[in-house]
């Protein structure tokens, strides 16, 4: 199978459905912009079969662990525990009912809250050790910059500082153009390499599908 | 009465006596030290003793020792006072005269057994009879003797006269006084003689073949012997040359012997100016004569052109003294003495070390064959070879350029990756302040007054709302996950409140996996708390999860009824009433993107664009989604309606709305754990960079005092 990825016939294919793709970007003919809104489709299906296919391998990896008996069976066993809870009660209650509403609002809310809270307190604690691990002009320069951002987004005790709060405080200004240059910049650069990524695969350079 | 003193007692002894009638002591040594001026005496025994020849002594006949002997035995008184004086002598000396008195006594030596027989034969003696008497043979045999040596016959006291009156005038010679002899014919003089003397003396005993005994190979060489001057011309050459040099003291240098001025050659010597050398026929008239001068060489005016050549290099020398550094001299020094050891060498060598060859045919010949310390003596190097001419800055590069490669070599110690220790309290701490924090804004709200300014992306999403007709179909895009659900909600909770007192109707679609649930959760909390009876079906209609990525993403705004055709609960999605007329997403009155995540927030734009009026695209996004989509509002023309970033704009929209919702119950906590997360961020870093000066302090101290 793998070797038959790295056919040409393989490459064959992506090369015409890029072509096509992004032919219907520029070209608004009827016939083009049908097929290649077919390849879309094809294409959400094929990421929903991989998403399937991947929600397999990771049941399939935690019953061999179960099996094993390893010291990580215990976790294996409670992530099979809660797949086939959740699975049962969406797929026969419906995310309507209220049992559903119970594991959304009481379980996964608040789980992935508190491991938001635990980043949380991991920043700040990094962000204390940073001048003693790295004690140099830039770590005191992000340092600053944190500090000045936090004190720019709420008012101290509900009052609001004239240079430092508001649309027009210095913090604004700064954030409206440095902020905004520097974003510009980011996003440049992933056009860029979007486009570069899109031609390589188009002409065969990279073959990820084959790997 | 003659008598002899004791050299140990002092006491007289009877002359007669060998040992001292007081201490017993010997008064007489063993053995008769030869008189130390008889240089004839000392060479007679040289000959005997040794038992080779050497090539640079003399050969001298047996009956030339033997008669040299008996004159030596015509001076008693000599031998005696020089035994007489060895007892005075320290021990050291008189082993050293004990040593040569065996060379010079006229006993037979054993070693001359050692000489081969045709070394004997070479010599001429007798092989039959060693051990007899060369005086007894020479004056048995009457062998003709020169004139000058007739010792051995009966003119033994006129020869001794004129023996020493020629010691006292003949004159030391610095040159050799047998220059200009033409010994050939000297020789073929001496030639014509002997046949004479032969026939005078017929009992003589026919000497035997010289060649006699010798190995054949030698023996191929007799034609060529033959014809070379016979033992006995060698004899009378040789013995010309041993007799002549002998020096007497005197007033030598202002006569001439008699013998001495009938050899030819004296004529020239006399007859040429001492200074000026003639050169060889053939290179007269090419080089001029060579001249002796007896002036120093700095009086010697020498040409122009060779004193220009010394004045050019004076100045160049003169620098280069200038130059020498003291290890430079130091140096040079030791290369002078470098140079000096091989004298040093050679004097540790004197002729007496060479060994003598004991086997073989090089039988009794010293110094044929080098022994393998003096072969194998090397000079010493000198210093100059090993060491270059260098000053001491050239010293120090060279040496700081070897450090370098020295350390080059050797391997840098990795450090060891210092491990940060896990600061579990202070994290404990961190957790508690914002828990209190957060506990403590909580229930004291209101504390603090909510923002008063309007945004511009608050005013832009209140117009677009403002905007939507009753009962408009309005797209939800939520992409959520539960950590940020409570920031979102604070976020879009005014803005959907004001849409459901329009009663729009919600299209819900996620490209997140757990989007669905997210937005189904947030309608209904939004809906609870603003006290709104919005159910699903009615309110709603949830498409569930849009797979594909940006693939999906843009599959969707082609065709979303044919990528999603059916709600989540697999009900068709457009059949109902209030959706029969949606077919693309411009149908929609207004899209709302929900999510916290940048890029997802990027795709969505990027791929509504043109499907899409500006006009009714808002984005509510959490506040570090801000910045990544500020650009995209800025925009001129703009590609977005509106930005809602975060829980202040939220609270914003709550104020001009006059609706206090989440985000007002959520502002006073959250500027309580902002604040308190300052202060801990600011405290931490604080106590740490004194930390970090106090350990760098430390470190420079450790490095200074070692």
């Amino acid at each position: 199978m793998r070797s038959f990825l790295r056919s040409p016939f393989s490459t064959l294919i992506t090369l015409l459905t890029g072509l096509v793709v992004l032919l219907g970007y520029f070209l608004d003919i009827e016939p083009l912009r049908e097929l290649r809104f077919r390849f879309l489709q094809w294409a959400v299906l094929l990421a929903a079969v991989s998403l399937m296919l991947g929600v397999f391998n990771l049941l399939r990896v935690h019953w061999s662990r179960l099996r094993e008996s390893t010291s990580k069976a215990l976790y294996s066993l409670t992530f099979l525990g809660g797949f086939v809870l959740a699975v049962l009660m969406a797929g026969l209650l419906g995310i309507q009912h209220f049992l559903t509403h119970a594991v959304v609002d009481y379980v996964i809310v608040p789980i992935e809250a508190s491991l938001f809270v635990v980043i949380l307190v991991t920043l700040i604690y990094a962000l204390t050790r940073s001048l003693q691990n790295r004690f140099s002009v830039f770590s005191l320069v992000f340092l600053l910059t944190v500090l000045f951002s936090l004190l720019a987004s709420v008012p101290l005790l509900g009052v609001e500082i004239p240079f430092l709060h508001g649309g027009e405080s210095i913090f604004a200004i700064g954030q409206r153009v440095l902020g905004a240059a520097g974003v510009r910049g980011l996003l440049i650069g992933v056009a860029l390499g979007s486009v570069i990524t899109g031609i390589r695969v188009l002409f065969g350079l990279d073959r990820p599908y084959g790997e | 009465m003659e008598t002899q003193r004791c050299p140990m007692c002092g006491r007289p002894n009877p002359p007669e006596l060998e040992v001292c009638q007081y201490c017993q002591a010997r008064l007489k040594p063993l053995w008769a030290e030869p008189s130390t001026g008889s240089s004839e005496a000392r060479e007679a025994g040289i000959s005997k003793s040794k038992p080779g020849l050497e090539p640079e002594e003399p050969l001298l006949p047996d009956w030339l020792i033997a008669s040299r002997g008996q004159m030596s035995d015509e001076e008693p008184p000599q031998s005696e006072e020089r035994g007489e004086d060895a007892f005075l002598l320290p021990p050291e000396e008189v082993e050293i005269d004990n040593f040569l008195g065996d060379l010079f006594s006229d006993e037979p030596a054993e070693e001359k057994e050692d000489v081969p027989e045709w070394l004997q034969a070479l010599r001429g003696e007798k092989i039959s009879e060693p051990q007899s008497s060369p005086l007894s043979e020479s004056g048995e045999q009457g062998e003709p003797l020169p004139f000058w040596l007739g010792l051995g016959t009966g003119e033994t006291e006129q020869a001794h006269a004129e023996s020493a009156s020629a010691e006292e005038k003949v004159p030391p010679f610095t040159e050799s006084p047998f220059e200009g002899i033409d010994f050939d014919s000297d020789l073929l003089s001496l030639e014509e003689e002997k046949p004479a003397e032969i026939g005078a003396q017929p009992d003589i005993q026919p000497s035997l073949s010289p060649f006699e005994g010798i190995e054949p190979f030698l023996l191929e060489e007799e034609k060529l012997l033959s014809e070379s001057p016979s033992p006995v011309e060698e004899k009378t050459a040789l013995r010309a040359e041993e007799t002549a040099p002998l020096p007497a003291e005197g007033d030598w240098t202002s006569e001439t012997p008699p013998w001495l001025e009938a050899l030819p050659g004296l004529e020239w010597e006399q007859g040429e100016p001492r200074g000026e050398e003639m050169p060889p026929e053939f290179l007269q008239g090419v080089v001029p004569p060579f001249v002796e001068a007896d002036e120093e060489l700095s009086e010697i005016e020498f040409p122009e052109w060779l004193n220009q050549v010394e004045r050019s290099i004076e100045p160049e020398l003169e620098a280069v003294m200038d130059t020498l550094t003291p290890p430079a001299i130091e140096m040079l020094a030791d290369q002078e003495e470098g140079e000096i050891v091989p004298k040093e060498v050679e004097e540790s060598h004197p002729q007496e070390d060479i060994p003598i060859e004991v086997v073989g045919p090089l039988h009794g010949l010293r110094g044929v064959l080098p022994a393998e310390p003096l072969v194998a003596e090397q000079k010493k190097p000198s210093k100059a070879l090993s060491e270059l001419l260098v000053t001491d800055k050239q010293r120090a590069q060279a040496e700081l350029f070897l450090r370098l490669i020295e350390e080059e070599g050797k391997p840098k110690p990795i450090p060891a990756a210092k491990r940060a220790k896990p600061h579990t309290l202070w994290r404990a701490l961190i957790f508690l302040a914002l828990v209190v924090a957060a506990t403590i804004g909580y229930l004291l709200a209101p504390f603090s007054t909510p923002p008063q300014e309007l945004s511009v992306g608050v005013f832009d999403a209140m117009q677009a709302v403002n905007q939507l007709p009753a009962q408009a179909p309005v797209l939800l895009i939520v992409d959520l996950e539960g950590s940020d659900f409570a920031e979102m909600q604070a976020t879009t909770g005014a803005m959907l409140d004001q849409m459901m007192i329009k009663g729009a109707f919600f299209v819900l679609v996620s490209a997140n996996q757990n989007g669905a649930l997210q937005a189904d959760r947030l309608l209904r909390e939004v809906s609870r708390l603003n006290g709104h009876h919005y159910q699903p079906s009615v309110g709603w209609v949830n498409l569930g999860y849009l797979p594909g990525g940006a693939a999906g993403m843009q599959a969707f705004v082609q065709s979303l009824t044919e990528v999603m055709p059916t709600t989540i609960d697999g009900d068709a999605a457009w059949q109902s009433d209030r959706l029969k007329n949606i077919r693309t997403l411009s149908d929609f009155n207004l899209v709302v993107v929900i999510t916290e995540d940048s890029t997802r927030a990027r795709q969505w734009l990027e791929q509504m664009k043109g499907h899409v009026p500006v006009s009714r695209l808002i984005f509510a996004v959490s506040a570090q989604v801000e910045p990544i989509l500020r650009p995209y509002y800025e925009a001129n023309p703009r590609q977005v309606q509106s930005v809602l970033a975060g829980i202040r704009d939220g609270a914003i929209y709550e104020t001009q709305a006059a609706r206090r919702g989440w985000a007002m119950q959520l502002w006073d906590a959250y500027t309580f754990v902002v604040m308190m997360g300052i202060a801990l961020i600011f405290l931490g870093s604080l106590v740490y960079a004194l930390f970090a000066l106090l350990a760098r302090r430390k470190g420079r101290a450790e490095r200074e005092g070692r």
